[in-house]
């Protein structure tokens, strides 16, 4: 007990001394803070006076003056000091916002006129660069201030605009790749949908942290979606920035980078429909080829598939045999944008045209041919296909059975000079706006072609080289009344949480034609599936307008790639499908089936 | 160690704009040279900022010679601050605060991007800091700079001919001229000269003639530097004579004039030079050529727009890859990495740079001396203005050094000369306020 209350005293003293100590020091300590700020407040206060008397001085300053040139002419500045009378004065300290209070005292002693002895004093000193000219220059001086801080202040607006506003166009750029692939640091790229909300790409962050791209349907979406490893391309290209960057605000992003954690990307809704695709698919099997579906009111591509094609999710496994030289089937090329192939019989449609173009409604009306299954002209001929004889026809029958002999016979009447300008329109030999890379028809006919080549262009053979696409804007012109809307594949750009951020709108590229003119191809086209090449897609429940075509590619060889454009239905056009399979034979058995199907799943929406 | 670089990154971007709220609250006090808790407390985090951004690049690089470096740095900093306490207790201490902010974030910058060129860099700094202690003294014991105007012009106009004869051709301009190893940049002293030679023909009474004299050397110096093709420069002397002329004069219509002059001069140089077409053609579309006469404009708005306000980090971006980052796209490569909200407290450390020397000159009461400190602070603000103008393709690029930041000898001597000399007149001033 005794010895537990002797630990306890002297802990207590213990405890004791060491405050003492503690307060001896800061009581020290606090001595001398307290002297220096007294000290630094006096010298302050001493400051502030002094200022202070130099501007009452400064205000008495033209008396003063009079009387020292009135002694001496040469003496000019003159400033009697403050510092004398200011430490003894008691003052009060005067904020920035109070306004000048002087007191009678003070008024009294700055009125005093100083004595000549003071004077001398201070004039001859031996100072002579005092001698100063007074000039105050201070107006101007602020109006150069303002000057330039306006313009420092027009940069900050143009910097915060530059960052906010205009990321997009410059950290987006396609030049500026090495620097987005920065950001996979701070963002999980985004995912890209179909126009449904499926997900069609999405980044999967496993267990282990380890980030990887999974296309959730592997190559269907190949051509367009391109891919994310081994460089970029197609939509995951050109959209890289967008699904790089995030919609959360500047706390959020900044919070987020503090604890190192990464905010999801933007997603990208695709215009593409992927029961529409699918089908495609499904309906192309092994056959090569290429199919794209458009909406003709919108642009909108709705499906776009191009066999043979890859597989994103292995493509780093199967890159090496994919770039090979012995690979012939050329995977990477989107053979419905870059695809180069004769159009055969489809490009009847542009022969048509200029032919009601520059003859008029009536002589088409009058128009008589009877198909005797060639057509010859100086010294060529050119056969019907299959070399089928068509008999009597009048135009619509002609081109309804597409019938070749005909078609030169028109074909040869055109003014080419007219034509050329037709196709021209018609985005040959010209690029159009579309986003994903793409090859420019190519038509060769002019005013100094021989006959030959006039047969041959007239049924769409020859020189005459198109992509899928190219036909396909063309048909959605006709569906359109005339009008191309510029094609697009992307929606819009929504944050991670579905707020829509960046819309694409629909917008009109062109008018390739009249609405007459549109109307009386549609009048044709339908007439094709009732009763002509493309009766395979003639359904009850609606009616399609097509134009079917063969193509041979090399000359003496049976070998055609199967072409079907058209849209339907005829009358309020939904859906406009272009298709070319290779080496698949005739466009009204082959091309006919795929786009029935696409027909079908659009419009009826059968699985 | 990852949440350490994070929370450094944010700390340096906080550090800095409270550094610069600081600087706003010291130019609105009304006694400056007295004691100060801001001003402490701006050393305070000028220090703490130096350290977090070494500390950054020691981590990112784990190279020894950072250590070194910084210890260094933080050497003449100290030193710098210390001298310039103790031998003139007067001068501006918010400018020398500022001046070591400027550097240090200019040392961080240039040793991301090049040490050994930021190591010399450092070397020409300390000699030209302590150095420059020199110019207050100077300044108050010799008093007839006011007269030398014939002295200055024929200096300047002579070293800005021979550069015209004689200069090394550096991205299309003729800029600088070799001494043995060293590359000289002499326009950069020449804009001191040139203030000088203003300030002294304008000092007195204006008459026509006089003005017209003035008038007639500032165009010699502009119309060489356009020969040369330095137009940066050769804007920043014009800007400078417009607003020392009126000034001067108190004559609006002086600057109006020379305003009208100055467009139909960039009119007629734009249809008479092909390398002033390029330009503002680069600054219309830069995406018309983004490989070539586009990319150098390209990747500074890369840079700045990927950095965004925060930056990506020291050693996280790609500023590296911006051609002459170090020197007039220095900017740039501080908004990609340290961020955008650090190179906006850049320019706000530059604006009050500017507004304190602007308020140094209304101080002063004798005409010479305000001219002079008045077209010193004009130089410095349309530099500043030039610069970072360019690089963010508000105004066509014209190649000119951000002051204190940018790698070069010639700029960071020129610069310091300016900042002591501007300090000098201004502590001239209290010396004299204090002795009346």
């Amino acid at each position: 007990m005794s010895s537990d209350n002797l630990l306890k005293n002297r802990r207590k003293k213990q405890l004791l001394a060491d405050l003492n100590k503690w307060k001896r020091r800061f009581s020290s300590d606090f001595a001398r803070w307290r002297k220096r700020t007294a000290s630094n407040w006096a010298k302050w206060k001493k400051s502030a006076c002094s200022d202070w008397a130099k501007w009452k001085n400064n205000r008495s300053a033209g008396i003063e003056k009079k009387a020292v040139s009135s002694i001496q002419n040469n003496s000019e500045r003159v400033q009697p000091s403050g510092k004398g009378n200011a430490p003894g004065t008691k003052k009060k300290i005067r904020w920035f916002w109070e306004k000048p209070q002087v007191s009678k005292a003070v008024r009294k002693e700055s009125a005093k006129v100083i004595s000549l002895e003071e004077l001398n004093q201070k004039v001859f000193l031996p100072r002579e660069h005092l001698r100063r000219k007074h000039s105050k220059l201070n107006r101007e001086i602020v109006v150069v201030t303002v000057f330039f801080s306006c313009l420092f202040l027009l940069f900050t607006g143009y910097f915060m605009d530059l960052i906010l506003n205009q990321a997009e166009t410059y950290a987006g750029s396609g030049y500026n790749i090495t620097r987005q692939d920065l950001l996979d640091q701070k963002v999980v790229r985004g995912s890209i949908l179909d126009r449904n909300g499926n997900v069609l790409a999405e980044t999967v962050t496993g267990e282990d942290g380890e980030e990887s791209r999974n296309y959730l349907y592997d190559g269907l979406f190949a051509h367009t979606l391109g891919y994310a490893i081994n460089g970029k391309s197609g939509l995951e290209a050109q959209y890289n920035y967008e699904l790089m960057s995030t919609d959360a605000s500047l706390e959020e992003q900044a919070v987020a980078d503090f604890y190192a954690r990464k905010l999801p990307g933007n997603n990208l809704v695709t215009t593409l429909d992927l029961s529409l695709q699918k089908a495609a698919a499904e309906t192309f099997g092994d056959q090569k080829g290429a199919v794209i579906a458009l909406d003709p009111k919108t642009g909108e591509v709705l499906a776009l598939y191009s066999n043979p094609g890859f597989n994103p999710n292995t493509l780093a496994e199967d890159w090496d045999a994919l770039v090979s030289e012995d690979n012939p089937d050329s995977n990477f090329l989107n053979r419905a944008t870059q695809g180069l192939y004769p159009p055969g019989s489809i490009f009847k449609i542009l022969t048509a045209l200029a032919y009601y173009r520059e003859f008029g409604p009536e002589a088409v009306d009058a128009f008589e041919f009877s198909c005797v299954g060639g057509f010859e002209k100086d010294g060529f001929r050119m056969n019907c296909f299959n070399g089928a004889a068509h008999g009597w026809e009048d135009f619509t029958r002609a081109f309804a059975n597409s019938c070749n002999s005909a078609f030169c016979e028109l074909g040869t009447q055109l003014n080419l000079t007219a034509f050329r300008t037709l196709c021209e329109s018609c985005f040959f030999n010209e690029s159009f706006p579309f986003q994903m890379a793409k090859t420019s028809g190519s038509f060769q006919l002019n005013a100094e072609s021989g006959t030959w080549d006039i047969l041959q262009t007239v049924i769409g053979q020859g020189q005459t080289l198109v992509t899928p696409l190219q036909m396909a804007l063309i048909t959605a012109g006709i569906a359109g009344g005339g009008i191309v809307m510029e094609p697009h594949l992307v929606n819009c750009v929504t944050g991670a949480d579905g707020v829509v951020l960046n819309k694409v709108e629909n917008a009109s590229y062109r008018e390739i034609m009249s609405q007459e003119e549109a109307a009386f191809l549609t009048r044709n086209m339908v007439e094709v599936t009732r009763v002509g090449t493309g009766i395979m897609m003639q359904d009850s429940r609606y009616q399609a307008a097509v134009k079917t075509g063969t193509a041979e590619y090399i000359t003496g060889v049976d070998l055609t790639h199967a072409w079907v454009t058209g849209f339907a239905p005829a009358e309020d056009p939904q859906i406009v499908v272009t298709v070319v399979l290779e080496d698949a034979g005739t466009g009204s058995v082959a091309g006919a089936a795929v786009a029935d199907r696409l027909f079908k799943v659009w419009l009826l929406g059968e699985e | 160690m990852e949440l350490y670089l994070h929370a450094a990154r944010y700390g340096m971007i906080l550090m800095i704009l409270l550094y610069v709220l600081f600087t706003l609250f010291y130019l609105f006090k009304k006694n400056q040279s007295g004691f100060s808790m801001l001003n402490y407390l701006q050393r305070l985090l000028l220090f703490l900022y130096h350290a977090a951004g070494s500390s950054i690049l020691y981590l990112m690089t784990e190279n020894q010679t950072i250590l070194i470096f910084y210890a260094f740095q933080v050497l003449f900093f100290v030193a710098f601050l210390l001298f310039w306490r103790k031998l003139y207790p007067d001068s501006s201490k918010m400018l020398l605060n500022n001046v070591c902010m400027l550097l240090c974030v200019g040392f961080l910058i240039q040793s991301r991007l090049n040490l050994d060129k930021s190591i010399r860099q450092f070397v020409i700094v300390a000699v030209a800091g302590i150095g420059s202690l020199l110019i207050p003294w100077i300044i108050r014991y010799f008093r007839h700079f006011d007269i030398g105007w014939f002295l200055y012009s024929v200096v300047g106009i002579g070293l800005l001919g021979l550069i015209y004869v004689a200069g090394n051709t550096e991205y299309g301009a003729k800029l600088s001229f070799s001494i043995g190893s060293t590359t000289i940049q002499p326009s950069e002293f020449v804009k001191i000269l040139f203030v000088f030679c203003t300030a002294s023909l304008l000092r007195e009474r204006q008459s026509f003639k006089r003005v017209f004299l003035a008038t007639a050397i500032a165009g010699a110096h502009v119309l060489l530097l356009v020969l040369s093709r330095d137009l940066g420069t050769a804007l920043v002397f014009f800007l400078a004579y417009l607003a020392m002329l009126f000034v001067a004069t108190q004559k609006i219509r002086y600057p109006a004039l020379g305003m009208l002059a100055g467009s139909a001069a960039a009119v007629g140089a734009f249809h008479l030079f092909a390398h002033v077409q390029t330009r503002v053609e680069v600054w219309a579309d830069p995406f018309a050529d983004p490989l070539n006469s586009g990319y150098q404009i390209l990747q500074s708005l890369f840079a700045i727009t990927t950095g965004g306000f925060f930056g990506m980090g020291l050693y996280e971006g790609r500023a590296a890859a911006i051609p002459v980052a170090s020197k007039d796209f220095v900017f740039s490569a501080i908004s990609e990495e340290m961020g955008g909200l650090t190179a906006l407290a850049v320019v706000f450390l530059c604006v009050m740079n500017m507004l304190q020397m602007l308020r140094m000159s209304a101080r002063l009461s004798e005409r010479f001396e305000k001219i002079v400190v008045f077209g010193l602070a004009v130089v410095y603000a349309s530099q500043v203005l030039i610069n970072i103008g360019g690089v963010t393709k508000m105004i066509p690029s014209t190649g000119i050094t951000l002051p204190f930041i940018s790698y070069g000898g010639s700029s960071i001597l020129a610069t310091f000369i300016l900042f002591a000399i501007i300090q000098g007149y201004y502590i001239r001033l209290e010396d004299e306020e204090d002795e009346l």
